[in-house]
Order: structure tokens, then sequence, then C-alpha cells
């Protein structure tokens, strides 16, 4: 009994003190680049494997780390990936370069989610979920499945195991493996220069505007922020929770919060799109991978991304200044038709304010064809009145009386 | 005889005039800064403008280049003044003015240098052929930064000197965004990077 409480203890101690671990990454097939390790189910503080690059110097070191278990059977692990460079090519920076798994299109991450182990004094079994891991590079250097739940879950089964495991402190057989299989594709490293060097650049861009911000679903603001540096202000017009996606209305600070644009976002990412906003383009992402709120200091709220884009300057001029068939004008109320055609019908503009209106659709002219409707003005009620009659009483052939009956 | 007075008269009509029209015009800082707002009018531009990249990508080179000419003239036809408070004051503003300008027109370099890379659309090959471009933004990016500290510290001093004077000018709350040094470093390392695997 002595002798297992101390190797018991000898066993946890070992979780505690022991600090990164290095395991091989195995190419499965030479020139193959698909790779795969055997990492230890309870990592130690982390243990990674390295795999080498088509540039001398460049490795891939894939990170399993941080593996808890967060209750009864739910085992999360979290996986990184960086590129180490050796420290000859670097002055200025750490051994290390994390990056984003984002930056790296070409690769990808297979685990396999069936893990088992030989347990002490005992045949431990540990399953996975069977969900099929082949990862998409989400937010915030984790790996995920759209869809699927951000972790790695593993049913653990013990079968005969001699003595009481204490799960809740951690204290499982050391033996247990997780199996990793990589993939690292032709020009990886090249796109990877590719996109760093891209965004780099649109970093030191001062006229590119990027930052978060999160949407608490407890005290949801009609006025979000504003953008900063710009005129821009975010405001959530509505959350569509069956959609997974939120409305935004941008308005301009400066001139009476008047509507530059309308921008939509899918929680989780996906059609993100730049709209037109005045001086600039602006496109909101969603940051939850998995259309779930995340948690902060602040509350739950879904977390956000907004990016911000100048036009050319040619687009800008243009926008800047009005057209100059629409623009100045002498005689206030004067009217003036031929602009462009609303709902397939020839509008026309009004001097206001020594400027052009907006094309607007010409009262009486019977197009567009009249429907009835309950929210109209007396204008438009009367129209659609001698609408009615000239279809009733020239096709239908019925009297005023019978129509006039018919459309009250 | 008659004809030497006759010189003579010219020559101290010419003088007179001289000091009439050139050397005898004295700024107060309100006429010198209704001169100096001239010129920015002309070029339909606000002091404000340069401090908000959207709108100094928008704004013309030609409208910056003339601007910068008539402050440096102006500047130069200050050096003629008898000295005084106000010809400090003006001094002062048309220097940090000027920087102002120089500032937007070195923006407006850099932004050529990143469209140029937005163009390629960061193919690794096109990269690679373009490093001396990409060394020269990189040295251009910190001289932006020298010269946006510079200016902000210009900008700060004037107006914590002449408060009243800054807020007329409308100069007083500008502050030009500095560039970040993170990504200056990131960009040194990634060139560093790409001389290895180029």
């Amino acid at each position: 009994m002595k002798k297992l409480s101390l190797l018991l203890f000898v066993l946890l101690f070992s979780f505690t003190v022991s600090a990164d671990e290095e395991v091989n990454c195995i190419e499965s097939n030479a020139g193959s680049n698909v790779y795969s390790a055997n990492f230890p189910l309870i990592p130690k503080e982390s243990s990674y494997c390295d795999i080498p690059l088509e540039f001398e110097g460049f490795k891939l070191r894939v990170e399993l780390k941080n593996g808890v278990y967060e209750k009864k059977d739910v085992f999360t692990l979290m996986i990184n990936s960086y590129i180490i460079r050796e420290q000859a090519y670097l002055s200025t920076k750490s051994k290390t370069d994390q990056i984003d798994c984002s930056s790296w299109p070409g690769l990808t991450l297979d685990l396999e989610s069936k893990v088992t182990q030989q347990g002490m004094g005992g045949h431990t079994t540990v399953s996975g979920d069977n969900f099929p891991y082949l990862q998409d590079c989400g937010v915030g250097y984790k790996w995920y499945n759209p869809g699927a739940p951000d972790k790695i879950l593993a049913s653990l089964n013990i079968q005969r195991a001699t003595k009481q495991i204490d799960i809740d402190a951690g204290v499982v057989p050391v033996r247990a493996k997780a199996i990793i299989k990589i993939e690292v594709k032709k020009d990886a490293v090249k796109n990877y220069f590719s996109e760093q060097f891209k965004n780099i650049v649109s970093q030191a861009d001062p006229r590119n505007k990027e930052g978060e911000f999160t949407v608490y679903i407890d005290r949801e603001q009609a006025k979000l922020l504003v953008i900063p540096e710009t005129v821009i202000r975010i405001n959530l017009e509505r959350i569509d929770y069956q959609e997974n996606k939120a409305f935004f209305k941008l308005t301009n600070i400066e001139e009476n919060e008047e509507e530059l644009c309308k921008v939509e976002a899918f929680f989780d990412g996906k059609d993100a799109k730049f709209e037109n906003c005045g001086l600039a383009e602006v496109k909101i992402e969603g940051l939850n991978p998995t259309n779930k709120p995340l948690e902060d200091s602040r509350g739950v709220g879904y977390k956000f991304k907004y990016f911000v884009n100048p036009k050319d300057p040619g687009v800008v001029d243009k926008d800047a200044e009005p057209a100059e068939d629409s623009e100045v004008c002498e005689n206030k109320g004067e009217e003036r038709t031929g602009c462009e055609k609303i709902k397939g019908c020839p509008g026309k503009q009004i001097c206001k304010d020594g400027v052009w209106s907006d094309c607007i659709d010409i009262p009486g002219d019977g197009c567009p064809a009249a429907t009835p409707s309950g929210d109209l003005t007396e204008n438009q009620k009367a129209l659609n009145q001698a609408i009615l009659k000239k279809y009733y009483e020239e096709i239908f052939k019925v009297d005023s009386d019978t129509w006039s009956a018919w459309v009250k | 005889m008659n004809k030497a007075y006759v010189v003579v008269g010219i020559v101290i009509i010419a003088i007179a005039l001289y000091f009439v029209f050139f050397a005898g015009q004295q700024y107060t800082f309100d006429s010198g800064l209704e001169k100096i707002d001239s010129f920015w009018q002309k070029q339909d531009l606000k002091p404000v403008d340069l401090t908000s990249p959207l709108k100094v990508y928008a704004a013309e080179e030609s409208k910056l280049v003339l601007l910068k000419s008539d402050l440096e003239s102006f500047q130069s036809s200050l050096k003629t003044q008898q000295d005084s408070e106000d010809k400090e004051k003006l001094e002062l503003l048309t220097e940090t003015q000027l920087d102002l300008v120089s500032n937007a027109l070195l923006q407006k370099e850099n932004f050529e240098s990143i469209d140029y890379f937005d163009s390629t659309g960061y193919d690794f090959d096109v990269l690679c052929s373009s490093i001396d471009k990409a060394e020269e933004l990189q040295t251009n990016l910190v001289l932006q930064k020298e010269s946006a500290e510079n200016c902000n510290a210009k900008l700060k001093a004037f107006s914590q000197a002449y408060p009243e004077e800054a807020k007329k000018a409308g100069v007083d709350s500008l502050e030009l965004e500095e560039a970040l040094d993170e990504n200056l470093l990131e960009l040194e390392d990634l060139i560093k990077s790409l001389q290895v695997v180029c």
C-alpha cells in the first residue's frame, strides 16, 4: 500500500513540475509531408513536435497544451502551431514566432479522436467522440471544425481500475496518447510569407483600421462605438438568433448621425464582405466560430471585428462632391424629370436648398402600378381609386357604384 | 545736372515703395494668421484634414505641394520683419504647419509603396523581387514616425505656449498618429526572413 501511494505521489509530482516535452513528428512516407505524432493525453507544460519546412532554418512546431478535464467525460486539448526560426536569422525577436494558424492556408491537421491507453494495474480505454476533426483554422490559434464543439471530446471508460482515480485533480494514467496527423501542404511557407507581409504592410498603413468589439447579449445598445479617427459610428440594429446574424447600421457622427450604410455579420464570420460607407469601405466579421456567445470580464456576448479601408481617391472625390447634374440649381421648388427610374418608372428631382433632390417618383403618372394599401397618402389613395375605376369600368364592365362597393 | 536729380529722385521713390509694399509690411498675429489661412483655403484644406489618414489619402499631392510652397514663402517673408512677439508666434506656427504638410507628403509617398504591394497581390515571387522596395518602405515608415513625433511635439509646444493663438489657428487639439514600433519591427524582421528564403 505504501509503495502504491509513493508511486501515485511520483506520478502526481511528474504532472506538476515537468516542463515542455518534445515528441517526434514522424513522416508517414518520405516526401508525403504527412506527419504523425503520439502526444501524451495529459501533456506536461506542453508537448510539441517539430516539422522541418521547405526553407532551411524554418520549422513548424505543433504543440499540445493545457489538456484539462472540464467535467466528467469531457476533455479539452489546446493545439497551437508556431513557426520556429533559427536565432541566426533574427535580430529583434525571440526564437519562436507564434503564428495564428490562419496564416497557414496550406496546413491541415487531423486529430484522431480515438485514443487508447494501458492504465496502471488495469485496462483503461479512452475513446473519442468520433467527430471528424479535419481542421480548418479559426481565430485565436484554435483549430476547429465549423459546427463542431470548439474542443476535443473524449469519453473515458475506466473498465477495470484497481484504484479509484481522482479525475478532478488531474491524476490519470500518464501513458494515454493522442495521435495527431499533420499535413503541411506544398507552398505553405510561401503562402505564409505572403500573408505575413500583407498583414504587416496592412497594419503599417494608417488608413486601414481594424478593431474588435463585443455585443453583449444582456445589454444590447443601439450605439456601440465610433471607429477611431473616422466619423463612423457602429450601431446595432438587431440580432437574429435564428440566422446567427447581427445587423448593424453605420452612421456619420459629424452629419447628424446620417446613415452611411448597413452591414450584416454572421456570428461565425462567414460571407463577411465590404460595404460602401461614404469615404470608406467597411466590413464586420463575426469572431464566434461555433456561433455561440463568448464570455469575458464584462459579460457574455458575440465578438466582432471591423475592417475599414479607404476607397481610392477617384471614388472618394466622386462621393465627396455630388454629381454635377444633381448638385446645383437656382430656383427653389423647380422640378425636372429624366433622372434615373424608380421601380422602372421615370422619376423627377426638385430644387431644394440650392441642390437637386434625390430622384423621386412622379405621383399620379400611374407608374408604378398602384396597389391598395392601408398606409397610403390621400393623393395615393385617389390615384388608386382612379386606376381601379378604369379597371372595373373598362375591363370588368361594371358601373361605378358597383366597383365603389367592391373597394370599400 | 537735371538728369542726376531725376535719377536720385527715382531711386528715392523706389526705396520708398520698397519700404511701403515690402519691408514696411509688419504682420500682427491676426493679420499673419489671416494670410496663412488664405493659403489653406486656396487649396480647400484645413490643418485638421492632415491629421486624418483618409483625408490625406484623398488630398491631391499638387495641392499639398502648392500649400507647402506658399507657407515657405511666407516663412521667408517673416525673416524681414522686425523682431516682435507676434513675429515669433507666426514663425512657430508656420514651422509647425510646414511639418504637418511635409508629414502628409511623406504619408502619400508611403501610400504609393503600400498600394504597389497591394497591386502585386503579395505574391511570394514578386515579394522576393521587391525586397529593395520593402526596405524603402520600412525606411520611409521610420521617417514618417519621426516626422509625426516631431510635429506632435511642436503642436503641443505651440498650444501650451500660446493657447489662444493655437485655438484661433485651429491647431490646439491636433495630433498625428505615430506609426507603431511593433509594426516596424515586424516589417524589419520579415524583410530579413525574405532575404534568407528568397
